[in-house]
Order: C-alpha cells, then structure tokens, then sequence
C-alpha cells in the first residue's frame, strides 16, 4: 500500500499543487478502491485503476476551485516570472524556487483537464494510451489537449528561459 | 471528463502530407517520437533540417521540456506513509460500522414503515422506562430467575409459584389466605422469570400460618367450609411438612440475597 501511496501522492500534489489537499485525495481515493475492489476489472493494470481514482477525485478538487474562483496558487505573485532571473545552468533552475512556484503558477491556469493530461504524460512519464484509459478518452483527445497545454507553458515560459 | 474548456479532439491538419511545411511542423514539433506516428516523425525530422526558424522555434520547445523535466522532480514526499495507511484504514473500518449501523436502520425504519415502527419502538422503550421505575420505587426487590416461569398471566395476585403443592392447589391456597389476611398483598408475584419478593408478607403469611396451626382443631366448621384448600394444608401432616420447608427455603434465601444486594436495595 505505501508503494502505491506515494504514486498516488505524487500525481495528487502535481495536479493540486498543495500538499494537504493532495494528502486528502490520496485517503479518499485508497477508500474508495477499498470499497469497489469487488468492480475491479483485472483486465485493467491496477495502477492505471488507482491514478484512474486520483485523477477524477483530483479532477472534482479543480472544478470546485474554479467555481470558488481561488486557487492553491493565489498566494504567488504573477509577477515572479518576469523577476526570475534568467538561468541557463539547470541546476541553478532546479534550486530556483521562485522559478518552480512559478511554473507551478502556469499549470494551475490550465483548463482542469488540460492540466491533469499533462501531469499524468509530461510529469508523471504515462504513455498516451495509458493516459486515454485512466481518463477515459480517446488518444486524440489527449495528444489534442496535450499540445495544447504545451503551447500555453511554452508560450509562457520562453521569454524567461531563452538563450 | 466533459464540460471543460479543453480541447476534444485533435485537429487533423497535421496528418502526414508530403512535404511537411512550417504551419504542420509548429503543430507537430509540440509532439514526443512516440507521438507521432514513423513516417509523421520522418518527416518533422525532415523539415528540421532544412528550415532554420523552425530550429529555433523547436529549440524553444525544447528548452521548455528542459525546465518542465527538472520541475517534475520537485516532489515532496507523502510524509509519512504508514500514518496515512492507518488513517485510510480507519476510515474504512468507520465507514464499515457507519454502514452496518446504517443498512440495520434502513432496514426497520426506512423500509418496513417510517411513521409506525418508529412510533412502536419510542411507545416499547417508554413503556419500559416506566414500569422499571414504577417497579423500582414500588419497594420490591427483583430478582432474576429465582423461579421457574409457572404463569404467563403477569402480576396477578393469586398466583403462587411451584412446587408448593400441585398449581391448581396452590391457587386456592393463596386465594383462601389472601382473603383470609384481609387486603394484604400476597407474598409474591410472578411475572415470567422475574420474582418479586416481599419480605414483610413472608413474616406475616408465617405468623398467620403458625396462628392457624396452634388453633386448628379449634376453627369452626364455616372455615372449613370457606377455606377448604388451607384446611386441607393445616389438617394433613405432610403437605404441612413441605409448606414449612418452602418458608424455610424462603427466609434462607432472602439472607442469602441480601447478602448480594447492593445496601441501597436491601429488601425491606
């Protein structure tokens, strides 16, 4: 259960970016398999049931943001990227943590399900297919909403990190 | 996930079409290998090395990919694995019970008739708060199981418990000393298992008992006649025998009990 409870964790906090709601996810979900492990599809990997969980709950947790109209992000300053300085040494990028709330800023202006497509493919390493199983939609809707995605955090992040 | 604003479908304009122009290389370069299909990535690799805006538009792309990669690395740990584990395992052992407790409710209340089983166990539980402190503040002490069950026709004052003589015996025997004591309750009432016992009507029912023994060949014959059952009790020998032994039996065992009992209801 641990093993797969970090798993859990790690895609709850990419997509929420907070911890304490990420950990509320992860409870949830793990009860919720408890209680449909009789449903269990064995044809189904059981990690791509699990992040299947997540995402959807994950998923409720953004829309409700939305509707409050706040997000886990409020408290950074959208004004961060413009005084990032720029980097080209990644190393000095990682260490930046201006640079990774920032980034962190970007995601969570995506579109919910925008956002969940590209943690589960761009962070968390899923293949297309895996990620159009979890959420249950076709493959070219997840490459469709995975450019976009892309384009929005590029379009964003170029002018701090170009050469 | 309907109902966003995402995108729903992926446009087709970059499907393979020989010679990939720059328009389809700036939606395609947005792509991983694996993304595109063999031929779709023979040919964005085609364009690439011959257009050079879009090199360095792809570069861009690139360097995006270089931060978001270091990025997904920024992950805190879930803090500690095994208090999560015994949450979730708490919650799911009190979601069981809620459930139980639940699906018992649905049960009688929900699905056999709201108004009336409700009304029926609230009138149950009422009626039996109140003859418990009817009975409590009565000054009789309850015992359970003392006696067998010999009358399912509750608190009624002729009712005598076994084995004081055959049943229908000891009914009338009662009857007669019941009347004889003039309004006096009898000395115990049975209802089912449960045994109220009075002492003050034991001593008195002896006192009367020992009375009429010393004066028996003295009574008239209208007692015999009005009171036939306890003259047959006074007059045979071993019917005698058994009724001393019975009180004996009794008075016995009310020093036992009061020995058991808490002070605060000691029997009177």
């Amino acid at each position: 259960m641990e093993e797969y409870q970090g798993y859990a964790f790690s895609v709850a906090f990419r997509i929420l970016c907070d911890e304490e709601e990420a950990r509320d996810v992860v409870q949830e979900s793990f009860i919720r398999i408890w209680s449909s492990l009789p449903r269990y599809n064995r044809e189904m990997k059981f990690t791509t049931w699990m992040y299947s969980i997540v995402a959807h709950l994950c998923y409720d947790k953004l829309r409700t943001r939305k509707k409050r109209g706040t997000t886990a992000l409020d408290a950074v300053d959208p004004s961060l990227l413009a005084s990032v300085a720029v980097e080209h040494n990644p190393e000095r990028l990682y260490s930046n943590k201006e640079l990774a709330g920032a980034i962190e800023m970007l995601t969570d202006k995506l579109p919910p399900k925008q956002k969940i497509i590209f943690v589960l493919r761009d962070l968390q390493g899923l293949s297309v297919s895996e990620v159009s199983e979890i959420l249950r939609l076709s493959e070219s809707s997840v490459k469709a909403n995975l450019v976009y995605a892309r384009r929005f955090l590029r379009e964003r992040l170029v002018p701090f990190i170009s050469d | 996930m309907p109902g966003d604003s995402s995108v729903n479908d992926l446009s087709p304009s970059f499907q393979i079409e020989m010679p990939m122009n720059c328009t389809r290389f700036r939606k395609a370069m947005y792509f991983r290998e694996d993304e595109l299909g063999p031929d779709e990535w023979r040919e964005f690799q085609r364009h690439l090395s011959t257009c050079r805006a879009c090199v360095a538009k792809y570069r861009e792309v690139e360097r995006t990919q270089e931060v978001l990669a270091l990025f997904k690395n920024r992950t805190p740990n879930s803090t500690n694995p095994v208090a999560m584990a015994n949450a979730v395992i708490g919650e799911i052992e009190r979601n069981n019970s809620r459930k139980t407790s639940a699906s018992v409710y649905d049960l009688i209340v929900l699905r056999l008739g709201l108004p009336v089983v409700r009304i029926a166990i609230a009138s149950t539980l009422t009626l039996l708060c109140a003859s418990f402190l009817i009975e409590y503040t009565s000054g009789y002490v309850h015992v359970k199981g003392l006696e067998t069950s010999i009358s399912t026709s509750s608190l009624v004052h002729s009712d005598f418990p076994a084995p004081f003589l055959t049943q229908n015996d000891a009914l009338g025997v009662v009857s007669d000393l019941s009347r004889f004591a003039t309004g006096k309750k009898s000395f115990f009432e049975v209802s089912g298992n449960w045994v109220m016992i009075n002492k003050a009507s034991i001593e008195d029912f002896i006192l009367l008992y020992n009375e009429l023994q010393s004066i028996t060949p003295k009574l008239p014959p209208e007692f015999r006649a009005a009171h036939p059952q306890l003259w047959k009790l006074l007059t045979k020998k071993k019917d005698a025998k058994e009724l001393d032994a019975l009180l004996k039996e009794r008075m016995s065992l009310i020093r036992e009990l009061n020995d058991l009992i808490p002070q605060e209801r000691k029997i009177p």
